[in-house]
């Protein structure tokens, strides 16, 4: 009686297993050692088609050879869970994203015989995903577009006016107003070549090159650029170096860019600010894993709605003085490097810029560019 | 009659210089602020007949001065044209601007580059 009533329950329980291995909602496949799908549930088969005794990378990704980085080859070698996001194809060609986690079967440690794969159908959050990226992409680009309309429209307005000056000069006879539209209109066609090269180094998409360069030489190199900007202006320059400095590779082109946005901004900080006796400190230092760049200003200071907005947006406090990418371009130098900018600031307060770059990831971007050198050469 | 005053408020000083020959050549009497806090002090002072206004400028905007000037009972009736290349004139939507709907919109609104003919002619409209 007993024996019986065993095989019912077992019998039952094996329909409830295969009931629950069928219906839910998720793909299940167990594989052996060849790679080959010995079972599928419904789920599966009917997104991915019947697929017995094919090879799971044919079948998932319609590829010929296994996966890098399988995560069922990971279970196979140690007995381990082991997850991942993937990317497959369906029976109707459409892409089908999906987390997997893959298992040994029976619970075996060693000699693993076969791995059982749950995977999550995870395609509409990556949609939704990609949506919301692609909407944040478009808002930044339009935003741009607006920022560098707004600049154009500006410059447009300064040789207009300068047209317009010159010809009433010639109505007048009158020289210095003759003089005054044409300076105009020079100046005006020297903020289009300005705003043209910040536009085209921002919207460069490169790997840094980067070489052993002396930190402090790029800041000495920035200082005597800018001595006489700032001396004339009453302004003191300082810079501050790290004489036990070792030689780091950097893109010095990129840094020399970052260093000349972010002095030129201090010294306007500093003429904003109606205080006498303001300077502008430009340093560099040695962390234990990083190299620290620094300008510090104490002229008119940040304040928090603009600090939130500098780093990501086309974004000027100088009207038609300023193309509003400096910062952006800065950023973005920075983060190619593998870096890190922020800055400390209250308004009226001044304002310090520091920029971060951890020397692990500049040695990895140095054999990188080495390499990269290295196939150039050669072709 | 006296000339009228029309005060110039932008930081760009090559818009300030190309309409001070504008309006100068036209016979208006010309006054300019290249920042909000002077224009503040300007504006009480001349008691202009009209304010031409640029948005976009360093430390306080354009926007925020008029709110201020719309808010004086003194200075509340003073015609403003915002001048700006902010947006397109069609397109110039005071209240996504500024949240109060009780701040009135300003007289006009001019795109820049400015055609002077236009320019001239709303100033006009405006102050005649």
């Amino acid at each position: 009686m007993k024996t019986i009533l065993n095989k019912i329950n077992k019998e039952q329980w094996q329909k409830e297993y295969q009931i629950l291995f069928d219906r839910v909602p998720c793909y299940i496949t167990v594989i052996n050692r060849d790679f080959r799908i010995v079972r599928a549930n419904d789920a599966f088969r009917e997104n991915f088609g019947d697929t017995l005794n094919q090879h799971c990378f044919e079948i998932y990704k319609r590829k010929k050879n296994k996966c890098p980085n399988c995560p069922a080859e990971k279970t196979f070698s140690d007995g381990k869970v082991h997850r991942s996001h993937q990317q497959g194809i369906g029976k109707g060609g459409q892409k089908i994203y999906y987390a997997v986690s893959t298992s040994a079967l029976m619970r075996e440690t060693k000699n693993v015989s076969y791995v059982i794969e749950i995977s999550n159908d995870i395609t509409p959050i990556k949609k939704l995903e990609d949506k919301v990226i692609e909407a944040k992409r478009l808002g930044a680009v339009g935003q741009t577009v607006a920022g560098l309309a707004h600049s154009i429209k500006n410059i447009l307005m300064g040789l207009e006016g300068g047209k317009f000056i010159v010809s009433v000069g010639l109505k007048k006879n009158d020289q210095d107003m003759i003089n005054q539209g044409w300076e105009m209109l020079e100046r005006n066609l020297d903020k289009t070549t300005s705003l043209v090269k910040d536009f085209l180094s921002f919207s460069k998409g490169r790997i840094p090159t980067l070489e052993m360069v002396n930190p402090n030489d790029l800041i000495l190199e920035i200082v005597d650029l800018y001595k006489d900007v700032a001396s004339n202006s009453g302004i003191t320059l300082k810079p501050e170096i790290f004489k036990k400095i070792k030689p780091v590779p950097l893109d010095p082109a990129g840094i020399h860019t970052c260093l000349t946005n972010l002095v030129s901004n201090a010294i306007d900080a500093c003429l904003m600010c109606e205080q006498k006796g303001t300077e502008v400190l430009i340093k560099v230092c040695e962390g234990r894993n990083k190299i620290i760049f620094e300008v510090q200003d104490n002229g008119s200071g940040i304040d928090y709605d603009i600090k939130k907005k500098i780093f990501t947006t086309f974004f000027t406090t100088k009207g038609g003085g300023g193309t509003g990418l400096g910062l952006l371009t800065t950023r973005k130098i920075v983060e190619e490097h593998g870096g890190k900018i922020f800055v400390i600031s209250q308004k009226g307060k001044g304002a310090k810029f520091i920029m971060q770059f951890p020397k692990e990831r500049l040695m990895a971007l140095y054999k990188e560019s080495r390499k990269q050198k290295k196939i150039n050469n050669r072709s | 009659m006296s000339s009228k005053k029309i005060l110039i408020i932008d930081d760009e000083p090559d818009v300030v210089a190309y309409l001070k020959v504008i309006l100068e050549s036209n016979g208006y009497e010309f006054y300019s602020a290249d920042n909000i806090k002077t224009a503040e002090k300007l504006v009480k002072e001349i008691q202009p007949d009209l304010i031409c206004l640029d948005i976009v400028m360093p430390k306080e905007t354009g926007i925020s001065f008029y709110i201020k000037i719309r808010r004086d009972k003194n200075l509340k009736n003073i015609p403003v044209m915002m001048i700006s290349g902010i947006v397109e004139k069609e397109k110039f939507n005071f209240y996504s601007y500024v949240k109060d709907v009780s701040v009135p919109p300003p007289e006009c609104y001019m795109e820049k580059p400015i055609n002077v003919e236009k320019y001239l002619q709303r100033i006009q409209e405006l102050i005649h």
